[in-house]
């Protein structure tokens, strides 16, 4: 589907061109190429297969909040959609253009500056467009560290973290974006700035930053924020264990909460993932292997350490040493890289990030896993990536092997149309990689209740539906459904290799 | 590279996750346009050699928005060489596609095919700034002293710095004098292969004719053409062994006797341990320097990861601005390392960075100069 023409684009371009200069406005064909995609696996796989993605109509880089402000306004006039773009790291499609709607690509990057550090309040205040990687990069030579490791740091930016509401790799101990964030401005779809105060905490009403954080460009652009930071700590010591089963290990992470021991990571991986993951082919079946690291003192982390071997041997759990966990953080990035020897095999895989409480944790593994398992040529594995005292996330991962075209194409909409279907009633159908167009569709039943109150936000706040159309299931002014669904039915189970019904 | 090989790799640098874009210096340190990132180069490639996207204008611009400087190399897990894929398509593009290549490129084969020399001097004044009382060529020695046109015409102090090295050891060689012509590496880094196919073959025949068997030389991008482009892209035979004339020296033995008892910033050069994958070789320039007792400060980026000058791969011809603000920011990591003497063992990084630094204020005091000045 080509995407829409605007006709008020010229003149939306020569306005802009005189806020932010000529050369940050652009039309170029292959830059727009360029936009026209995110870190979606869907995307990658029709890259690979020849589908040129629709194109949004242009490209913007403003420099100052001063600038997004005034295009904001002019996006208003002209009835432009406007997407906020940070690294296009995202895997859900939060900056691919609705082509029903079309847009305008507001590229943050040259607004990526690290504008303080405050090591009194242990806080730092940056520009959206920076790096993950580059502020903490910046901030480990002074000692400090944001403690926010996605494995995507070296392509991702804090605006787009912020947007999609992201998790790191240490998110057990120190949380998720939206737990490290103190304060936001954000420029409205009017084009007026709103700033929230900088406290550590307020009861002066609704927490309005977290409004913005996780609103995915549709409510505002994110054009500056303070997070909290750390010194880095004295010990990051790592330890894995195996257990039995699933159930007992998430007994004993659970239990390791209730003793007020916070690791910084914790991630379980099931037989499979654990046996692909970590070349642990002689582990029984069903088995569960637990990684772990504390950061901290040495004479603190020394003690939770024996704690956790404590508590994990009374579930069943040995230790296994810190090889696997050290692998694991210092290989984090590899993930988010093409491999030779899958590419060679046509595969693609890709994440479900559900979540669920412990009540319902397991139920949501299993449900989710059949959901998508019933399919032959759908291989199905998970590894729980967060927890926290009160559940955790699981990474339902599905791989396809040897389908090319539109084959493979039914084959992935299906694994994810299943998964999401499955996990709706039992969890989150997001832990951490955000909603974008891939999930839209189901937005709506996800909020339940509370969908009419995100609506009649938007509504209020951008009446002409500017900002990020498509996104977060806010269809204001849009057909029913969204892409990549429009049309698309499971497809019938033999033609997808003939599965077990 | 087999086209085959060169299909798949486009395919996966195009469809990846985009994790090197951290590092690209035209990507993440100037453009900042999606479009100038190792990945979009990718797609450039995998869509043009797939035919599901025309070679035109738009998408060949982002093909010389490349430095071919290889650190996106040094982060890529499946280890793509996306110079050579690069390069492979810029090659295409000048046969198919002429009026889409920047004119500074077009110019700079205009210039080669005129003068036989990158920087359109007359051939007759390569030697004219060369001190002429520290050549002493010895016809029919089996080692080559291969100046470079950048060396010859805009840095000769580092080729006289060269030759008296080679005296003061006591080395056999020769220079070819006015009868040198460009090693052909700048035209194969910018796409004009069958020009650089020649010169590569009337080059060879010249050091043959001339008994050469080890050619040496202070140009990592000559070394590169030599030593990489003449075997494996032209696969010439009769290519003599081709050396960083630092490294030959080290083989032979070299000790330096002079002291640089001061703080010393070391500038990395793509084409020298990076593109040749040679890891030890990085430290080959720092070891002499430290034991001439300076003080080594390295800058933020090094080793591998060193950032480019922004001169290479024709991104000086191709984009100069941006190629200089490339340049002002590696002036700017030197700055940051307190070091007042920046040393590389290049011309054209000497060239390019000295140029910057001229639009740096703070860089007044910091003194650029090759390893071989010093020595």
């Amino acid at each position: 589907m080509d995407t829409v023409e605007l006709p008020a684009l010229p003149s939306f371009l020569g306005a802009v061109q005189k806020i932010v200069g000529k050369a940050n406005v652009s039309t170029d064909e292959f830059s727009l190429i360029c936009y026209s995609r995110d870190a979606w696996p869907l995307k990658l796989l029709e890259v690979k297969i020849g589908i040129m993605a629709p194109r949004p109509n242009a490209v913007v880089w403003p420099e100052s909040t001063k600038h997004i402000s005034q295009v904001m306004k002019l996006a208003n006039k002209h009835k432009i959609p406007i997407i906020p773009f940070g690294g296009g790291a995202g895997v859900s499609g939060g900056i691919v253009v609705d082509p029903r709607r079309g847009g305008v690509i507001l590229d943050l990057k040259k607004m990526d500056k690290i504008l303080s550090v405050d090591t009194e309040s242990m806080t730092v205040t940056i520009q959206p467009g920076i790096l993950g990687y580059t502020l903490e990069e910046y901030l480990n030579k002074k000692g400090l560290s944001t403690c926010h490791l996605p494995s995507s740091d070296y392509t991702s930016t804090v605006g787009g973290f912020l947007a999609s509401r992201s998790a790191g790799a240490l998110s057990s101990k120190y949380g998720k974006i939206e737990d490290m964030c103190e304060e936001i401005e954000v420029v409205l779809p009017s084009g007026e700035v709103a700033r929230t105060k900088k406290v550590p905490r307020a009861a002066s009403g609704p927490d309005f930053k977290q409004l913005f954080i996780g609103s995915e460009g549709t409510l505002g652009v994110i054009t500056e924020a303070t997070l909290r930071i750390w010194p880095l700590p004295e010990v990051r010591r790592f330890d894995s264990y195996l257990f039995g089963n699933l159930p007992s290990s998430i007994n004993s992470v659970r239990e390791f909460f209730r003793h007020r021991i916070y690791c910084s990571i914790l991630r379980l991986y099931d037989d499979v993932d654990a046996r692909m993951s970590y070349g642990l082919t002689d582990i029984p079946k069903d088995a569960a292997l637990l990684i772990v690291a504390w950061d901290g003192d040495k004479d603190t982390v020394d003690l939770e350490q024996k704690k956790c071997n404590e508590i994990s041997a009374r579930f069943g759990g040995k230790v296994m040493g810190e090889k696997y966990a050290l692998a694991w953080f210092d290989e984090r990035h590899k993930i988010y890289y093409p491999s030779r020897t899958y590419e060679q095999s046509n595969m693609l895989a890709d994440t479900i990030d559900v979540s669920a409480n412990y009540d319902k944790l397991m139920e949501l593994y299993t449900t989710c896993k059949a959901a998508i398992g019933k399919y032959k040529g759908l291989n199905v594995m998970a590894h729980f990536s967060h927890f926290y005292p009160e559940g955790g996330s699981i990474y339902m991962i599905f791989v396809m092997l040897g389908y090319k075209g539109q084959e493979a194409i039914d084959r992935y909409k299906t694994a994810w149309k299943e998964g999401l279907d499955a996990a709706l009633n039992i969890g989150s159908i997001s832990h951490h990689h955000g909603a974008g167009l891939l999930k839209s569709r189901w937005i709506r039943n996800e909020l339940g209740t509370m969908y009419p109150v995100l609506e009649n936000i938007k509504k209020l706040l951008d009446p002409n539906d500017i900002c990020n159309p498509g996104k977060l299931g806010l269809y204001i002014t849009l057909p029913e459904g969204g892409d990549p669904w429009e049309g698309f039915q499971l497809p019938d189970l033999k033609q997808v290799g003939g599965g077990k019904e | 590279m087999k086209p085959r090989q060169l299909l798949f790799d486009s395919k996966m640098c195009g469809s990846c996750m985009k994790m090197c874009r951290h590092v690209c210096p035209t990507g993440q340190l100037t453009i900042k346009n999606e479009g100038s990132y190792p990945w979009s180069r990718g797609l450039v490639a995998f869509t043009a050699r797939s035919e599901f996207h025309p070679l035109n204008a738009s998408a060949v611009e982002k093909l010389y928005q490349c430095a071919t400087c290889k650190l996106c190399y040094s982060w890529c897990k499946p280890e793509v060489e996306l110079d050579l894929i690069v390069e492979d398509l810029r090659a295409d593009a000048v046969q198919n596609c002429p009026d889409c290549i920047p004119s500074g490129v077009m110019n700079l084969a205009g210039a080669i095919e005129r003068t036989k020399n990158i920087l359109d001097e007359p051939p007759a004044n390569r030697m004219a700034k060369i001190d002429t009382s520290l050549v002493h060529s010895t016809p029919g020695a089996k080692v080559g002293y291969f100046i470079g046109c950048v060396t010859a015409f805009r840095t000769p102090e580092i080729a006289n710095a060269i030759l008296r090295v080679l005296n003061e050891q006591g080395i056999e060689y020769q220079v070819l004098g006015n009868e040198e012509m460009c090693c052909g590496g700048p035209l194969v880094r910018a796409g004009h292969k069958t020009l650089a196919q020649q010169l590569a073959a009337q080059n060879v025949a010249q050091f043959k004719a001339k008994g050469i068997e080890t050619l040496v030389m202070g140009c990592p991008g000559c070394l590169h053409a030599f030593g990489i482009d003449y075997n494996t892209e032209f696969k010439l035979p009769d290519v003599p062994k081709a050396m960083h004339v630092l490294n030959f020296l080290i083989e032979q033995g070299y000790h330096p006797t002079k002291r640089l008892a001061q703080a010393v910033t070391f500038h990395d050069p793509c084409h020298y341990a990076r593109h040749f994958k040679e890891p030890k070789w990085f430290d080959i320039p720092r070891g002499v320097l430290r034991e001439m007792g300076a003080e080594l400060r390295e800058m933020e980026w090094h080793h591998k990861n060193a950032q480019c000058c922004g001169a290479g791969g024709s991104l000086r011809a191709s984009f100069p601005d941006v190629a200089s603000q490339i340049g002002v920011h590696r002036i700017g990591e030197a700055l940051e390392t307190g070091a007042k003497l920046l040393v590389s063992t290049c011309p054209l990084c000497k060239q390019h960075l000295a140029e910057a630094a001229k639009g740096v204020p703070k860089a007044k005091k910091l003194k650029i100069v090759d390893l071989f000045e010093v020595l």
